[in-house]
């Protein structure tokens, strides 16, 4: 179980640059995850990777860094975030058993993230995730690995609701409950080894 | 509406801050936090305004206690002495604090700051004098028995505790109960130790789960320490099969009324906000509150609803009976908070009506709950986590006469309309209630 867990980084290293290709032209994102879906599927290149990860992944990161803060102090350069911005966040996130990315995998996709911004006001982003299969038994690992991506990347004034896609997992509601309890949250991010795989699966992110 | 002011905002925590307590006895409000450590403030009364009722109280940050905990201090309780703090942790154990004899240790107070009314303060150094291990996950909450005779605590594990308090710090497990069959939220002990549900009385206790349902536990004498009966929101009053002593659905607590709504009159423009959210699934119950009476539970659910629970009314012993007659139909106030950053004040009374339904052996009053104080964004942006009035005691062994006895009852009189609250951003926050 470890091994794999373990063996995974370097292999979702390489499939991270199509996501940031993604991110670069967000008005193509649909188009976008087709193309890095084909590239996924053939071989991968270390160069592009790299180039795109030097130009990219600042970009993100202080994207999302000035947001929060503006949004802290309730400043005016209110950009508000979409569905697109959550996606962006959660969409590299590797998946825990494959060597590839949750957008890769389909497991989220832009359609099923719905964001409610009311800014300087308490506010609302859901995600519903298709588990690969339906007894998948990392459901909830993915689910706390996006939850804890949205809360260390949103604002505080989001309210983060993860939420398995209807009919996709067989234990639906029981998945559901856990990852939106906020105090059994608390404690699995409290729980080292568990912090530890999800670090794994955020690797990618940044 | 707000029917509440500001009276302080105590920044310190550097991450959530889960609970907040009361001391009893002392001017000392605790709070604890994710980032392990609790912090005491102390409040008095400014000389000028002594003689009204309305005086607003200076907080003040008293000594913070940084505990051993490993992870997240969930939960913390007063005993009620007010000598006694317990703290329950997802570490698993549970803490027990108490403060060092400050003129036998010879410890110096530090300045007019911690002067208070009473001549008493919280400065002397807090020390861990046991540690209570047991528990297999996350300890959840953490309470006294109104007599301070027995601590209870719950964990993820889904068991509840009961442990008898022994002289010196010492506490001896009398009772784990297993029934619950999923992660028990939290704790309430019934305020009063008349209550009298087999042939002797005993303390009841209630507990709230993940799994839905609320259980209320008695000491049998025959047998242990076990559940009398099991509420679930959206269901009739199901009564389990587990204790020996008991007879019949002569003694049951039964739903009171739907829920608790809040009367349109009050709120026109916002009625539709404060309409209680229909349970569609089975919910975790994340908080209980007793009415001070003893004659209702409160129960807050996942979804924003309160529910108020009553007492069948042959339940009841004689005693409690006359306790109901006294208390009129004011029940008193309750408060509430979540994670929508609001706190409410709601009005409760009874009314003359009675409910009977097919599920209920015997009539209980049917309840009116009235908002009387709204804060919105009471921590703006931030999920509140908890909230507790201040609930001062009056020593009841004392003469009635001494002076100590009239200290007690003009501080309880005059910190009665406070309310605290403890926020994710880590601040606490001192309320009253106007």
């Amino acid at each position: 179980m470890s091994d794999p867990i373990n063996a995974n980084p370097t292999v979702i290293d390489t499939s991270q640059l199509p996501t940031r290709l993604g991110k670069g032209s967000r008005e193509l994102k649909p188009c976008d995850k087709l193309v890095l879906k084909i590239l996924n599927l053939s071989l991968l290149k270390p160069a592009d990777e790299s180039a795109e990860s030097d130009d990219q992944i600042p970009d993100l990161m202080s994207d999302v860094d000035s947001e929060s803060t503006d949004d802290e102090l309730e400043g005016a350069d209110n950009e508000g975030i979409d569905s697109q911005e959550i996606f962006d966040l959660i969409s590299t996130i590797s998946d825990p058993e494959h060597p590839l990315t949750l957008a890769q995998l389909a497991v989220v996709n832009l359609e099923d993230i719905q964001v409610s911004d009311n800014a300087g006001a308490i506010s609302e982003v859901s995600v519903k995730i298709t588990p690969t299969i339906t007894h998948c038994s990392l459901a909830t690992l993915i689910g706390l690995g996006i939850r804890v991506r949205l809360e260390r990347s949103l604002p505080a004034r989001f309210r983060i609701r993860i939420l398995i896609k209807e009919g996709t997992h067989q234990s639906e509601n029981q998945v559901n409950k856990q990852l939106n309890d906020k105090e059994r949250v608390a404690a699995a991010c409290e729980n080292e080894q568990l912090l530890g795989v999800i670090l794994q699966m955020l690797s990618t992110c940044k | 509406m707000s029917g509440m002011e500001l009276v302080a905002e105590l920044k310190g925590h550097t991450e959530p801050a889960w609970c907040v307590a009361w001391n009893p006895t002392r001017p000392l409000l605790a709070s604890c936090s994710t980032d392990k450590s609790v912090r005491l403030y102390t409040y008095r009364f400014p000389p000028s305004s002594s003689s009204t009722d309305v005086a607003v109280p200076i907080f003040t940050f008293l000594t913070e206690i940084p505990t051993a905990h490993k992870r997240t201090i969930r939960s913390i309780a007063w005993s009620p002495s007010g000598r006694t703090l317990v703290t329950g942790s997802f570490d698993s154990t549970v803490g027990v604090w108490e403060q060092l004899d400050e003129r036998d240790e010879g410890i110096e107070r530090s300045g007019a700051m911690q002067a208070n009314d009473e001549g008493e303060d919280g400065t002397g150094e807090w020390e861990c004098v046991t540690t209570l291990e047991g528990h297999e996950s996350e300890c959840k909450s953490v309470g006294y028995s109104s007599d301070g005779a027995l601590l209870a605590s719950c964990s993820r594990d889904k068991s509840v505790w009961v442990w008898e308090v022994q002289p010196d710090s010492d506490f001896e497990c009398i009772s784990v109960m297993m029934e619950h069959t999923q992660d028990v939220k939290t704790l309430a002990w019934h305020p009063k130790e008349e209550v009298r549900y087999f042939d002797l009385p005993s303390p009841i206790l209630a507990s709230a789960s993940y799994d839905a349902s609320i259980l209320l536990f008695a000491d049998d004498p025959d047998a242990d320490w076990g559940p009398f009966q099991k509420l679930q929101p959206s269901l009739p009053a199901v009564d389990p099969t587990m204790a020996s002593g008991l007879n019949s659905q002569d003694e049951q607590m039964s739903l009171a009324g739907d829920e608790a709504k809040p009367s349109s009159a009050d709120n026109d423009d916002k009625n539709d906000e404060f309409t209680v959210p229909a349970l569609k699934d089975p919910e975790t119950i994340w908080s209980l509150a007793f009415s001070p009476c003893g004659m209702f539970l409160a129960s807050g659910g996942d979804n924003g609803g309160i529910r108020i629970w009553a007492r069948g009314l042959s339940w009841t012993d004689s005693q409690s009976s006359s306790e109901l007659d006294r208390d009129e139909d004011d029940l008193g106030r309750l408060a509430s908070t979540g994670g929508d950053g609001r706190i409410l004040i709601w009005q409760v009374r009874k009314t003359s009506e009675t409910i009977l339904s097919s599920h209920l052996s015997s009539p209980v009053p049917k309840i009116i709950a009235t908002i009387v104080g709204l804060q919105e964004r009471a921590h703006e942006i931030h999920d509140i986590n908890s909230v507790a009035w201040c609930r001062r005691s009056v020593p009841e062994e004392e003469d009635a006469s001494s002076p100590g006895h009239a200290r007690a009852v003009k501080m309880q009189q005059r910190t009665r309309q406070l309310l605290a609250t403890a926020a994710d951003d880590g601040s606490v926050k001192v309320w009253r209630a106007t």
